[in-house]
């Protein structure tokens, strides 16, 4: 344990969650703006609780789009052995995971469309209790790990 | 070229479609009987050939690209499934995963020359499995064909599964209510000709009564009992109630009092013998690699499972059973355990704790009970205490507003031995085949899970921890109908290090 997992996820991944976070921020930016053509039209409240608001989603935006995925980039490693799969996460909470070969059932790539536009893919890991994912990884670097860590997979009968 | 990516049968689009129509048709008949409830016959036909029109144009272009975005390959031991038009997904299923492949074929399929598929990989989880509901038969075969193994190493292989830790249990997951005497005869036939060894456990009446009255069961009975007490109460008439506190003003708290304890009584013995009942016979039997256990008298039940679909055994401390040194025997099954037990499997229902070793040694040598365990470092204390006492906080400083919130503050001794007692169960335990978790919430369990059953293990830390060299340790085994984890919070840094190391296969 005392060795952190050597590989990192892609850099690319910033551009991604920058941007997941942008649209998230546009669609959260709905609400204040809502409120104040409602407020012109039908009510007549304080315009404060609107400018408010705005401020709230532009703050989350920020932290959203911009901190936490630096964050999360800095601390993700992961490192692919003959024998287990290593994987640290975590932002606040660390999280170190284990997952030895002989336990992988399948192993998925999946990418949404904008992981798509930024050429990356999503590694997903299952054991028989458990799911685990590496995030943004090069589309070609998931793709040739689900091929090695299905190769590596085998069924274990000496492991006893 | 035999490995391109393929489609299923493009005779999938309108069978799916009109499947899916099929399930939203309710609510449309519904609408139209009121429409004919009018008389206007003409106007209800309108609205189920709009409202079919309207299912058609919103399901098909769905089932179109669901058809076209599926595709599938198989090629040199592997089948590779890509799906998905927005959010896609690709999974590869190594032959050897597979636990059996299934043809099926209804009326329709049969007329189109399909055939559904379902290959079924071991473990749990609704993700695991994989199917394709339209393919031609002959397509069908060749996949099940290029997936399941040849002959002769198939049977080499379910000999092996019997035996190692391969989750090959899937197919045998039992509970049945079989006559007693004949499942007897049939282990003595076993027994005779394997002359395996064969230990059998039965709980006592006593014990079993010992058991139901530390059940905690009444709790949910009060509960009952309560809420229909409650559902009475508004048609019991005023008259009553005038005449009962003309009666009784003086004596009304003791009343109350003796109410309540009345029913407490009448609930915890009615959980009691619900229990006893429920439990009579309760039987536990080993021969060989099967473990059998069999329970009640007016329901007859048996449970039969082998070795290999055991994936942890549990040693529950119930906070009522503790001051009599009692603890159940649970146990983790991969594909069965019932929904009222939370999944887990009643091995045997009571015993001595001082028994428990020379139990296990006879029924589950396979496990060990570890005769001490690491516990907590010290510094861990006033982090459980604070865990404890800061939701209680939370509670009192709101009730100061209220007369005699002051009172509330005596909920901090009860919050503080709370943690403090959670402190004292946490506990840790390694040896070369097994790891040991003791943890508790309320009761007490000790978790022992062999390493090939171990699935996952992880360590997490948050600052706090960092600052304390404090560590959590959470380790998950195959339960149904998922997974399941046990975690011990605040373990030291040097035993995290530890279980991580004997864990890791590097």
């Amino acid at each position: 344990m005392e060795k952190d997992p050597r590989e990192k996820i892609d850099p690319r991944a910033l551009k991604a969650w920058f941007f997941s976070g942008l649209i998230w921020g546009f669609l959260l930016m709905v609400i204040p703006v809502a409120y104040f053509i409602l407020n012109n039209l039908f009510w007549d409240l304080p315009m404060f609780y609107g400018w408010v608001g705005i401020g709230l989603v532009v703050l989350y935006t920020l932290w959203d789009a911009v901190i936490i995925p630096r964050l999360k980039l800095r601390f993700w490693r992961y490192e692919i052995r003959e024998d287990e799969i290593d994987i640290r996460h975590g932002v606040f909470i660390i999280r170190r995971t284990l997952i030895p070969m002989v336990r992988v059932q399948h192993v998925d790539t999946e990418h949404g469309p904008v992981m798509r536009l930024f050429g990356l893919a999503t590694l997903r890991v299952s054991t028989a209790a458990t799911s685990h994912r590496i995030p943004a990884l090069s589309r070609d670097k998931a793709a040739e790990l689900r091929g090695e860590i299905s190769a590596l997979a085998r069924v274990s009968d000496d492991d006893v | 070229m035999m490995y391109e990516q393929r489609r299923q049968h493009p005779v999938m689009i309108p069978l799916a479609t009109f499947r899916t129509m099929l399930y939203m048709l309710p609510p449309l008949v519904i609408v139209m009987i009121q429409g004919f409830a009018d008389g206007n016959v003409l106007r209800a036909l309108f609205i189920l050939a709009a409202g079919a029109g309207i299912l058609l144009v919103g399901i098909l272009p769905f089932q179109i690209l669901g058809w076209a975005y599926y595709t599938y390959r198989y090629d040199a031991g592997y089948l590779h499934i890509k799906q998905g038009v927005i959010f896609k997904k690709e999974r590869s299923i190594k032959k050897e995963r597979v636990q059996t492949v299934n043809i099926t074929r209804g009326i329709i399929q049969r007329l189109f020359g399909l055939a559904s598929l379902q290959v079924e990989t071991a473990g749990g989880g609704s993700e695991s499995e994989l199917s394709l509901t339209a393919v031609k038969l002959e397509e069908a075969y060749n996949i099940k064909n290029s997936l399941e193994r040849p002959e002769g190493a198939a049977h080499q292989e379910a000999g092996a599964t019997e035996k190692s830790g391969r989750p090959g249990w899937g197919i045998e997951a039992v509970i049945e209510t079989a006559l007693p005497a004949r499942r007897a005869d049939k282990d003595k036939e076993a027994g005779e000709t394997e002359a395996e060894k064969e230990t059998v456990y039965q709980a006592s009446y006593p014990e079993l009564f010992l058991a139901g009255a530390t059940s905690g069961g009444f709790f949910v009975i009060f509960s009952v009992i309560g809420v229909i007490f409650s559902q009475v109460f508004p048609y019991i008439p005023d008259a009553f109630w005038e005449f009962m506190l003309e009666q009784i003003t003086a004596i009304a708290a003791v009343t109350v009092a003796i109410i309540v304890f009345l029913l407490v009584l009448v609930s915890w013995l009615i959980s009691t013998v619900t229990f006893v009942i429920q439990h009579a016979n309760f039987t536990l039997r080993r021969s060989g690699d099967r473990l059998h256990v069999s329970w009640g008298v007016i329901e007859q039940k048996q449970l039969a499972l082998n070795l290999n679909r055991l994936q942890a055994l549990a040693v529950h401390e119930g906070v009522l059973r503790q001051p009599f040194g009692r603890c159940a025997l649970m146990a983790e099954v991969a594909g069965g355990g019932s929904r009222e037990q939370n999944y887990a499997t009643t091995l045997f229902p009571l015993l001595r704790n001082s028994e428990l070793p020379a139990f296990l040694k006879e029924v589950l040598p396979e496990y060990d009970l570890p005769s001490s365990m690491v516990p907590l470092p010290r510094r861990a204390l006033r982090r459980y205490i604070f865990r404890a006492v800061a939701p209680a906080l939370l509670i009192i400083v709101p009730l100061q507003w209220l007369p005699y919130g002051w009172l509330a503050f005596l909920l901090l001794i009860p919050a503080f031995f709370w943690g403090r007692s959670r402190y004292y169960a946490g506990g840790t335990a390694v040896d070369e085949k097994q790891l040991t978790l003791r943890f508790r919430f309320v009761n007490r369990f000790k978790v022992l899970i062999r390493r090939n059953c171990l699935q996952a293990l992880q360590v997490s830390v948050n600052p706090f921890q960092r600052w304390w060299n404090l560590r959590t340790v959470q380790a998950w085994v195959l339960s149904s109908p998922a997974g399941k984890s046990f975690r011990v919070t605040d373990t030291g840094l040097e035993v995290a290090k530890k279980l991580w190391n004997w864990y890791s296969r590097t």
